[in-house]
């Protein structure tokens, strides 16, 4: 386990002293104190002093995290359990042992078809219904839960970077960006998938990657300059590009008064420190009204469906997301918007399942029902 | 005794298999507190509520099986740790503040509330429970309780224990009894509310605590001045005391603390051999103005060589985060080493502050130890901070050596105690007869009329035995 002794002193300086458990959506949710950081951070107290055998159920816990980094930003102590659990990942998948079954047969699936979905990849943009130019030094990298789950939404970005005549194009050769198997510890896979498409945005002559996705957005910023030598493209998130496209008056935005309410992508805000554009562009929409919830932006509770867990533990997951709608509900809000397509969907499964008058969705969805 | 899966089943049949475990990932995260001490228990248990605490603790004396009540397990002196295996009742489940009344001004709640939700609670009403521990966003009431815990504001306010009024606690065998009330005062009989206070989980589990509350006070100011002299900082605080000004806060910084802050946190403090933070709140402005020049003039004239006052609520709460944020940073210093937990907590009569300060310092030099000093120093609630490495004999054996001349100082030359709030728990235990002597054994017996078989937190407070070394309890390595 010579992996996880680079952390051996991290892990030794946490002071148990239970700050980081105390927003952590997985603790909040189920109480165990096997199932916050500071558990996690007791359990790799064990290991990497030889007292505790890396056993499945302990490796399960170290999985049981949504990777939302709340930890990070409680910890008084200055380390970063989050940092610490990532390696652990690591150091667990190279020595075999992990990452657990439901989410090896994802990674194995991304591994083989460059989705989680075991969908074919003549099937990624089989929603594309323009012609885009075959070059640009915009590339939209539109994402597996877009391509393949959620197309109207990728319709929607391409509907409003078309109506603003945005100049970008999409790769029809792009993958996965690697965030699920990056998130479990499978480094080489991640590595390979961020090679594969660093190579596609060169051939491209790609300056700028646009992505209405939060995890590829993080995954591109913070993750693939790690995994790839020189990796030097710009990164955008959409909402910055149309927010400033509405501001230039590329596209107009139709009236229409309505109450929303703006849930923070864990890995645009607490990861990438995004918290601006989304609302700034929610905030030019005619007619919006946007209302905070009690909890936003660096403080904002994460959906649940980060990390590996919504792989792992589906239940646990949407309960955690649920915590979110009824902070959600509480504003009063119609709409609960997001700019992430997991967040989306993890949030829609708990307002239906808690029949919840909020409704979820992307906020290119919100845009382009005004155009 | 029972073997693991019979009391697996037991539980169980109680609180349901949702709300048991004897998993090694659980039990192993069970084994440790803020004291960095370690024992695994034999399984873990979550009750919902007090009828389920009382067929447990009624099944556990007849079968001998120990229990640890456990709150959010932020104890420092190992009182959450299952030294003697057995089961831990973690009280989360019961997290209910089941009333706020304004009019008997009480709130009643079970013991797993959070310290910081309940003032959120306390707060939008104008109210709240005081102490303010440094685990204030995790702690529980129901911990704080068994610990008679306090912060930085207990030099005004007090500790927990002057603010409980009434005790719903479940002893083993499994009866149920209620002490106190809602009541402020009453001089009906032997106080048993605040003999359960600090008894730390050895005598039953609280399923109800009844709190006196405060109206939060409107004012603050901040006085923070700089010594180039330690000892000009400690004669600050005797005499600002013995002038009748009692302000809501007074710490103490040395200068490794200061050096610390400044290396690791954005924002910097001034740099001196000790800086004092000092609160004066109210709930009018000329109150705090007034003692907070009053504080000033004692600090300039003990030679302070600057001092930043301000009453701006938002700076403060900031520059008060940072003496909070100071006790976990610490662990840079230790690296891989344990605070050495049995000194943390000293407390000495505020007139021997300078002196007891002096001598504790000097004993540090002369061993050879680097040691940081902070605290509440206005209680005369010194924290002093050294590790050791908990894996080789020879550094434990020194370090309770170390433990043991320093608390001779404090307990018999100055008359001081082992612990001002963190508790005895196992990591005082072996100094437990040095500070009470023949007491000892009236707590012993007392222990004996709630507890005959011994099943409630054993190996604490040295009520049932004193170990040697209290890192005996270590684990081997864990193999399933």
């Amino acid at each position: 386990m010579e992996e996880l002794n680079k952390f051996r002193t991290q892990i030794a300086m946490c002071n148990v002293c239970a700050w980081c458990r105390t927003k952590c959506p997985v603790y909040s949710t189920t109480k165990w104190e096997s199932e916050g950081p500071r558990g996690r951070m007791v359990l790799l107290r064990g290991v990497v002093y030889g007292l505790l055998e890396p056993t499945p159920s302990v490796v399960e816990k170290i999985y049981e995290c949504t990777s939302c980094a709340m930890c990070n930003l409680n910890c008084d102590a200055q380390i970063s359990p989050l940092e610490v659990i990532l390696g652990a990942r690591r150091a667990f998948s190279s020595a075999g042992i992990a990452p657990p079954p439901p989410n090896k047969k994802i990674d194995a699936r991304v591994l083989r078809d460059k989705n989680p979905y075991a969908a074919p990849q003549e099937e990624r943009f089989q929603w594309l219904d323009v012609s885009l130019p075959e070059k640009s030094e915009n590339v939209l990298f539109i994402g597996c839960v877009n391509a393949y789950r959620q197309t109207e939404t990728a319709k929607n970005v391409v509907s409003i970077l078309t109506a603003a005549e945005y100049d970008f194009t999409v790769l029809k050769g792009e993958v996965c960006c690697g965030m699920h198997p990056y998130w479990d510890g499978q480094t080489e896979l991640a590595k390979q998938l961020a090679e594969q498409n660093t190579s596609l945005f060169d051939k491209a002559g790609a300056s700028t990657l646009i992505t209405p996705c939060a995890g590829c957005y993080s995954t591109f910023l913070k993750a693939y300059p790690q995994l790839v030598e020189n990796f030097g493209f710009k990164v955008k998130h959409v909402s910055e590009v149309i927010r400033d496209l509405v501001k230039e008056s590329a596209i107009k935005l139709k009236d229409g008064a309505v109450k929303v309410t703006y849930h923070d992508p864990c890995h645009l805000g607490r990861h990438c420190n995004f918290y601006d554009p989304p609302r700034e562009l929610i905030k030019l929409i005619p007619g919006v009204k946007l209302v905070e919830m009690e909890n936003m932006m660096a403080e904002a509770n994460c959906c649940g469906g980060g990390g590996g867990l919504f792989t792992l533990k589906p239940e646990l997951s949407v309960r955690i997301a649920e915590r979110r709608v009824r902070e959600a509900e509480a504003t009063g809000a119609k709409y609960l918007v997001t700019t992430c397509p997991l967040c989306r969907t993890n949030l829609d499964l708990a307002s239906k399942r808690l029949e919840s008058h909020v409704k979820v969705c992307d906020l290119v969805d919100l845009v382009a029902s005004r155009l | 005794m029972l073997d693991q899966n019979e009391i697996y089943r037991f539980l169980v049949s109680v609180v349901g298999e949702d709300d048991v475990s004897i998993d090694i990932a659980d039990l192993f995260a069970y084994s440790m507190d803020a004291s960095l001490r370690m024992s695994m228990p034999a399984a873990v248990a979550r009750p919902e509520n007090r009828e389920e605490v009382a067929e447990i603790l009624k099944w556990a004396d007849e079968n001998r099986v120990p229990i640890v009540p456990r709150g959010a397990g932020t104890s420092l002196s190992g009182q959450a740790v299952p030294v003697k295996g057995g089961v831990i009742l973690d009280m989360c489940k019961m997290d209910r503040i089941k009333e706020v009344n304004l009019e008997d001004r009480v709130a009643v709640v079970e013991p797993g509330v959070i310290y910081d939700e309940l003032n959120k609670v306390l707060g939008k009403l104008g109210y709240v429970f005081p102490p303010d521990p440094g685990s204030a966003i995790a702690c529980t009431v129901g911990g704080m309780v068994a610990n008679n815990a306090s912060g930085i504001r207990a030099l005004k306010y007090g500790a927990t224990v002057d603010h409980v009024l009434g005790l719903e606690v479940v002893l083993p065998g499994g009866k149920i009894i209620r002490t106190g009330g809602r009541v402020w005062k009453s001089s009906s009989g032997l106080n048993l509310t605040k003999l359960f206070v600090g008894s730390e989980g050895t005598l039953g589990v609280f399923t109800e605590i009844i709190l006196k509350i405060t109206p939060k006070p409107r004012y603050y100011g901040l006085t923070i001045p700089v010594f180039q002299k330690l000892e000009q900082a400690l004669e600050a605080t005797v005499e600002i005391m013995k002038r009748g000004i009692l302000p809501s806060a007074m710490e103490l910084l040395d200068d490794i603390c200061i050096m610390l802050i400044n290396n690791v946190l954005e924002d910097k403090l001034p740099m001196g051999e000790a800086l004092l933070f000092i609160e004066n709140d109210g709930y009018s402005e000329n109150t705090v103005e007034e003692e907070s020049k009053m504080v000033k003039e004692i600090c300039e004239e003990k030679g302070a060589q600057k001092i930043i006052y301000t009453t701006d609520n938002k700076r403060i709460e900031e520059l008060m985060r940072l003496r909070h944020t100071l006790a976990n940073i610490l662990s840079k210093l230790r690296g891989e080493n344990v605070p050495l937990n049995n000194i943390q907590d000293f407390a000495v009569p505020i007139g021997k502050i300078p002196e007891a300060v002096r001598e504790l310092k000097e004993m540090a030099r002369s061993q050879g130890r680097l040691m940081v000093m902070f605290g509440h120093i206005g209680d005369g609630n010194i924290h002093l901070g050294t590790a050791i490495n908990p894996w080789k004999e020879e550094d434990r054996r020194a370090g309770a050596e170390f433990a043991r001349m320093l608390a001779e100082i404090v307990v018999k030359k100055y008359g001081g105690t082992l612990s001002a709030e963190h508790g005895l728990g196992v990591t005082k235990a072996s100094l437990v007869e040095l500070e009470h002597g023949d007491t000892l054994e009236y707590m012993r017996a007392i222990k004996r009329i709630f507890d005959p078989h011994g099943i409630m937190n054993p190996g604490v407070m040295g009520l049932l035995e004193v170990p040697k070394d209290e890192f005996v309890y270590m684990p081997a390595k864990v193999v399933v």
